[in-house]
């Protein structure tokens, strides 16, 4: 039985659509794939600049629809050519000519049943256009010229988060139904017709599944934090194959997949995938080169820090999307030292979905979380130990608490990103997708902040008092790129200045030094900047890369009570810390961390 | 598969006969960690727990601070240090307004275990009270 079965094997890997075919660099945020419209190449979209690039090779055209567009996710190619785009940050869908020409749009903000929330991704055929309305959980059915025909929703099908939609040869409806870490195929009334997968790792199973493509029978999906891609038989939902593997060394490509968010099916079947982190695509199929395993153990701090942060005292706080699971940092030692790590996937009380805030209370000894997984915020109690005694202890949070989300209306349940803030002693939540500030209560009795805030509020800090010696906060505004200043917080909170962020291409994190100043991270330029009060810019720092000092794709930003700046390096997987003025102190992980050498000079008069 | 908790319903039914005031079975409570409840709690043998002994707990949930009732609860036990939970599932049993009768619990394995009490209240708002539990 032996040579049959390696002929089996032998002929498998042959016919292996996971094979590496080539990768294309220097493409941005890519965070979208669509087959062209004769299936026999992609269009590539850039999410931090709205280009949309018709193809691969050098001659492809480049197309800019930043100018209707903010934050656009999910795109599509009709038959007639026509690119379709989902406008996350305005909640719509907007398509185009082939010419870059806007056509029309459809959808918006609210909670009607053609209305959207961060619509995360959108296919065509010749019959429909189907949308996965993230925020509000579920699907959205057009006709082609945009009149809505459905919704597919409700609890039976309890979809969560979904970032990834798709429409198959026989007119199925597949979802990457993300935050449930499944795949679904329903009928165009909403029939679950196959309900694949769950949170795992093993062939089948999913961790935030976040695109999807379906031609020929197979159906591609972007198996995002299993850093690879997972083939599937369109009748059956029988797992085919999967590929890709995490990379060893930073950047390294070659079939080694890092964080994939969008997958394509092609004619010819070959498979080419997005992944936003390294800013390329890489394509695969059966005519490539077998990827070659790797053979080293990782080099660096490889500690999969998801993008929110939090510091309060000798605290640090982050968490690791992986792992579903958050670390708890002693920063007054010579290297910041893991205290605990606690958390574990799921949706019961004490695990974790997906966190898009954390804050930390060093004097009441708690930690909050907002789980838009399951839309809830939990609250811990922290046991720590002495400063002197510091010691790992995986007991030493204890949830205390675990309270729904503020919403804003019926059917309005969806909170998919937003930010924490402890000011004047109350626990603010700034609901970045309904642009609302909320006063959180123990009871789950939260109340709304009457404060004008602007479509798209990303952050929001304590940034000392106003003339008037009242708490004032500082908003991050991603859609105008602006930081607005809001005195008065106690009472209704006004609008006191605005600091244009103009020059930077995607601010995302927001942090207040001690003497005031503000320091931001901008993911798409790599780079952290810092402004005085009054709007000058101070200093930068940073540039892509890997090295100590360099940054690829920073999330976010504290900084500490010894005034030290701590930026969550994302896509290097590791935290870094400096000065305000930007010298390196520090690269740091869950495992390791490396420091400058001292110098000599004051060695010798410690020594001394 | 028992079709009603044994030990645990021979308490229950003590509580309706006696008055609650003598019930066997080991004692011991625990407040929420925000103090909103106090969760009290009655173990059936053997005393103390035992590593992959079968065990089942009468539990009372007192509101310290309203006089409505809970709207839910649910227990668990954990091995934080292991990363995992128990290989049985418990599935509570509302006995009264304030009440739960647990079956089948198992701590399979020696070692530090917290057992964990979660009363949700009206508001949605979950509140857990815990208890580490050394088995040898």
């Amino acid at each position: 039985m032996l040579a049959p079965t390696l002929l089996l094997l032998c002929v498998t890997q042959a016919d292996s659509l996971g094979r590496w075919v080539s990768t294309h660099n220097e493409l941005g945020g890519v965070h979208a794939v669509a087959a062209m419209a004769d299936a026999g190449d992609v269009a590539v979209l850039n999410a931090d600049t709205g280009i949309v690039r018709l193809g691969l090779g050098p001659e492809a055209e480049s197309i800019d629809l930043s100018y209707s567009l903010h934050r656009p996710k999910g795109l599509a190619i009709a038959r007639d050519g026509r690119i379709y785009v989902t406008d996350t940050g305005q909640h719509r869908v907007m398509y185009f000519g082939s010419d870059g020409r806007m056509l029309g749009g459809f959808g918006g903000p609210g909670t009607g049943p053609y209305r959207m929330r961060q619509p995360h991704a959108i296919d065509v055929s010749d019959t429909i256009t189907v949308v996965a309305d993230t925020g509000h959980d579920r699907i959205q059915l057009f006709e082609p010229g945009g009149k809505h025909i459905r919704n597919l929703e409700g609890a039976s099908l309890g979809l969560r988060g979904p970032e990834g939609v798709a429409i198959d040869d026989d007119g199925r409806i597949w979802v990457a139904d993300t935050h449930n870490h499944r795949v679904v195929c329903l009928d165009q009334h909403g029939s679950v017709l196959q309900n694949i997968g769950s949170w795992g790792t093993f062939p089948g199973q999913f961790m935030e599944p976040s695109g999807i493509d379906a031609r020929d029978g197979r159906i591609v999906v972007a198996d995002r934090l299993n850093h690879r891609v997972q083939v599937l038989d369109a009748d059956t939902g029988e797992f085919l194959e999967s590929w890709g593997q995490h990379a060893v060394f930073p950047r390294q490509g070659a079939g080694k997949v890092h964080y994939p968010a969008d997958a394509a099916l092609l004619s010819g079947g070959d498979v080419v995938i997005a992944e936003p982190f390294e800013e390329r695509v890489q394509r695969f199929g059966r005519g490539g080169s077998e990827i070659t395993p790797p053979t080293l153990a990782p080099r660096g701090v490889q500690s999969h820090f998801g993008p929110v942060a939090a510091t309060d005292g000798r605290f640090f706080c982050t968490w690791e999307p992986e792992l579903r699971a958050i670390h708890l940092f002693d920063l007054d030692r010579t290297t910041p030292l893991r205290l605990s790590t606690f958390g574990e996937p799921g949706g019961a009380a004490g695990q974790l979905g997906v966190l898009t805030a954390i804050e930390v209370d060093a004097d009441r000894n708690r930690i909050w979380a907002v789980d838009a997984g399951n839309r809830r915020i939990h609250e811990w109690t922290i046991n720590p130990p002495p400063p002197d005694q510091p010691r790992f202890d995986p007991t030493m949070a204890a949830l205390s608490r675990s309270a729904p989300l503020p919403h804003a209306g019926p059917g309005d349940l969806a909170r998919i990103d937003g930010d924490l803030a402890r000011i004047d002693g109350d626990l603010i939540y700034l609901d970045r997708a309904g642009a609302t500030a909320w006063k959180l209560s123990d009871a789950a009795q939260h109340a709304p902040i009457e404060i004008q805030l602007s479509r798209d509020p990303i952050a929001v800090v304590l940034a000392g008092t106003d003339q008037a010696g009242q708490r004032r906060a500082a908003i991050l505004d991603a859609e105008d790129k602006a930081i607005r200043l809001h005195g008065q917080w106690r009472d209704a909170a006004s609008t006191e200045a605005t600091i244009s962020l103009s020059a930077l291409i995607d601010p995302v994190d927001l942090a207040v030094s001690q003497d005031g100043s503000f320091i931001v991270v901008d993911r798409a330029g790599h780079r952290v900047h810092r402004f005085a009060i009054d709007g000058a810019a101070l200093n930068a720092w940073g540039e892509r890369g890997s090295d100590h000092g360099q940054f690829w794709r920073p999330a976010a930003v504290v900084v500490d009570h010894h005034n030290r700046v701590i930026v969550l390096d994302h896509g290097n997987h590791r935290a870094q810390m400096f000065e305000p003025d930007g010298t390196w102190l520090m690269t740091f992980g869950t495992g390791r961390a490396w420091t400058r050498k001292p110098d000599p000079a004051t060695a010798n008069k410690e020594a001394n | 598969m028992r079709l009603f908790p044994t030990y645990a319903a021979a308490i229950a039914a003590l509580m309706l006969t006696a008055g609650c005031s003598q019930r066997p079975g080991l004692k011991d409570s625990a407040l929420t960690e925000d103090g909103r409840y106090r969760v009290t709690w009655w173990k059936t043998p053997p005393n103390p727990i035992k590593a992959n002994s079968y065990f089942e707990l009468f539990v009372e949930v007192e509101d310290l601070k309203t006089d409505k009732d809970p709207s839910d609860f649910r227990f668990n036990a954990t091995m934080p240090s292991h990363r995992h939970g128990m290989n049985t599932v418990a599935s509570p049993w509302r006995f009264k307004r304030d009440a739960w009768i647990l079956r089948d619990l198992n701590l399979h394995m020696p070692g530090e275990w917290v057992m964990t009490f979660d009363v949700t209240d009206h508001n949605g708002v979950l509140h857990r009270a815990s208890e580490t539990v050394i088995l040898e």
